[in-house]
């Protein structure tokens, strides 16, 4: 399992096969204003980089975190 | 160690109830000054991980003042079993705090207000003095520095004076934590979240330390290793005068690691032994070694033999009569470890492969015989319990049981409503779990409020020609009405048992409420996992109008004088002393 994938299963409670590219707060309940800061901290955390609040505040869906943090580097399979 | 991470999941999985826990929430409520979810959720997930189920209120964002001062307020209904505050100051961020020292002193009335008024415990957190050098020098005098200070002490003076409030040091959390990877400035700027989740993490975990006092789960007993555990090098090797005990390292280490452990004893941890030694040889070694610490007195069980150490913690525990969720293994023997895990999964086993030198940072960082309030009984306990293997060694001599027990000479005190044992009553409920009727857990303030109330406490002391057990018999009467009494807690600790002396504390109880006109009793038997050694105990007394509940609880009522003419008492085995006023 990536990295990624293991936050947001882990914050947003669901199995690791929820985890598309489409995944985002429209359809995920449990992704609300309070998770999506805990998932931004531990995204910073496990790839030891930190996102800009506009960067962070932009992100729609679970393919845009996967577009962030290619863009800043780091290999978002890892 | 869990992260944050995985104990935010767990939270989901409990708020989800896709994860289940047996037994009566504790109730927790928290009050901060920041937006604390993310601390409520590694706090749930910390307690479920545990097996501690769990109900937290947390006031609404920046209401805590209000909720405080309203006895109608959702805090004071939610009736906390414990209450934590932690109020961030914070000198980079405007807090109320920071702005007004006044509003330190209005808080803090509302705070004495509710400390002396909740049932449950209260914690509050010190105010850390500011992290800036500048604070120093240019800032040198100002207001906040000696505010601060003064407001610490405000609450060490209010929490010396009152029973159920206590305190915790922020600094210490902020050393432990590191104080540079504390604060997030982003989170406290951006979603008013000034603190790191690894910092949160430490807040939960030391908060979590008072739940698990409260939900019974204290540790009681540390099982010792000998052998590069208590001393460097194998007794059985080297001999005694090979082994590594001084003051030289590493012998420094191992000597500072005793203290430490006899530091425990002193304070109530029964200490035992358990190693692959010849048994004669470990006992010269306690008695002869002149840099030993620890002696032969100090333990309660000492098991030196080669059988393996699974099947002598069996015996230690059922020896000490405790559960083995009672006891901490150290070994620094890796196979020895795994060995008692897997055949003992109830045994905590911390892992102890380290160099000499953290052994007793190690054994201090552990944190887990934290209890609650310190009694003179609790310190007592490590001595009692060596006694008691004395006691043992005597009743191996003896003929038949009766005889031994009258040989004993023991001795019954009762007493009623003794306000300067509140603290232990108190205690005797949180911690008896095996002699327990009815399990009911009470605070030191719900103990008082039950004598208040016109409940009749009755507390038993047992003394024996070996030693004294101090109060160790827990009785409380509800008066249901003139003539009907209804038995609410009866609890013996673990400690006298086998004496007979619930019988003699029950039938005295019997008699003081005859005196008082009471006819009947009312009791019942609440089943838990530990408490089967009492399922019969009512049974035996001439329960009658006997209701069942599924599960093998059940409820009923004993005739008060029927009880006394057929007991007709046969005590003559125990003195009993009756202070009843």
């Amino acid at each position: 399992m990536s990295k990624l994938t293991h936050i947001f299963s882990s914050v947003l409670g669901i199995g690791e096969e929820s985890v598309t590219p489409e995944l985002s707060p429209d359809t995920t309940e449990a992704w609300d204003s309070l998770n999506a800061i805990i998932l931004l901290t531990e995204i910073e955390k496990a790839f030891n980089t930190r996102f800009e609040y506009e960067e962070a505040m932009s992100i729609k869906n679970f393919s845009d975190v996967i577009a962030l943090v290619a863009e800043k580097g780091y290999d978002p399979y890892e | 160690m869990d992260t944050p991470l995985t104990y935010m999941k767990k939270a989901l999985q409990y708020e989800r109830q896709e994860i289940v826990l047996e037994g009566t929430p504790i109730r927790i409520a928290l009050i901060t000054n920041f937006t604390d979810d993310q601390l409520k959720k590694i706090l749930t997930g910390i307690c479920v991980t545990e097996g501690v189920a769990i109900k937290i209120y947390t006031t609404p964002f920046q209401q805590y003042a209000f909720e405080l001062k309203d006895k109608d307020s959702a805090l004071w209904r939610f009736d906390a079993d414990a209450t934590f505050i932690f109020f961030d100051v914070n000198e980079y961020q405007t807090s109320a705090f920071a702005m007004t020292p006044e509003h330190f002193y209005e808080v803090f009335e509302d705070i004495k207000y509710y400390g002396q008024n909740t049932r449950g415990i209260l914690v509050l957190h010190t105010f850390p003095p500011p992290e800036s050098r500048q604070y120093g020098r240019m800032f040198k005098g100002r207001p906040l520095v000696m505010a601060l200070r003064q407001w610490n002490a405000s609450l060490e003076a209010f929490a010396e004076e009152t029973n159920n409030v206590f305190l915790i040091d922020t600094v210490r959390l902020l050393r432990q934590n590191g104080g540079i990877t504390s604060r997030d400035f982003r989170g406290m700027y951006a979603f008013s979240q000034p603190f790191t989740t690894d910092f949160l993490l430490r807040i939960a975990e030391e908060w979590y330390s008072y739940i698990r006092t409260m939900s019974g789960r204290l540790k009681k007993c540390l099982v010792l290793d000998l052998d590069n555990t208590l001393w460097g090098g194998v007794l059985g090797e080297v001999g005694l005068s090979g082994i590594q005990l001084g003051h030289e390292y590493p012998g420094n280490a191992f000597l500072e690691f005793q203290r430490t452990l006899l530091n425990f004893y002193e304070n109530g941890v029964i200490l035992a032994i358990n190693s692959r030694n010849n048994y004669d040889d470990v006992i010269e070694m306690l008695r002869e070694h002149p840099h030993m610490i620890l002696r032969e007195e100090h333990f309660a069980v000492i098991v030196a033999n080669w059988n393996d150490k699974a099947t002598n913690l069996r015996l230690i525990a059922e020896e000490l009569n405790i559960g083995l969720d009672g006891i901490v293994f150290i070994d620094d023997d890796p196979m020895n470890r795994s060995l008692v895990s897997e055949q003992l999964p109830e045994v905590f086993v911390p892992p102890f492969s380290l160099p000499p030198e953290d052994y007793t940072r190690t054994l201090l960082n552990l944190d887990i015989f934290h209890g609650l309030t310190q009694s003179d009984e609790d310190r007592e306990r490590g001595r009692m319990y060596a006694e008691e293997r004395k006691r043992k060694e005597f009743k191996k001599n003896t003929l038949s049981l009766d005889e031994y027990i009258a040989s004993l000479n023991i001795q019954l005190v009762v007493e009623m409503n003794n306000n300067e044992q509140v603290t232990r009553f108190a205690q005797l409920t949180q911690k008896t779990n095996q002699y327990n009727l009815t399990t009911y857990r009470m605070t030191v303030a719900e103990v008082d409020d039950a004598i208040k109330r016109g409940c009749l406490v009755y507390s038993g002391d047992i003394s024996d020609r070996f030693g004294s057990y101090g109060i160790t018999l827990l009785g409380i009467i509800e008066p249901v009405s003139n003539t009907i009494a209804d038995l609410s807690v009866f609890l013996m600790s673990c400690r006298v048992v086998g004496r007979r002396v619930e019988d003699a504390f029950f039938t005295t109880l019997v008699r003081d409420l005859v005196v008082r006109g009471y006819t009947e009793l009312t009791c019942r038997f609440i089943p838990t996992n530990k408490n089967m050694p009492v399922k019969d105990f009512l049974r035996t007394k001439g329960l009658i109008n006997i209701n069942e509940y599924e599960g093998g609880g059940y409820q009923g009522s004993i005739d008060l004088k029927e009880y006394l003419e057929k007991e007709r008492i046969q005590e003559s085995y125990v003195t009993i002393i009756q202070k009843l006023s």
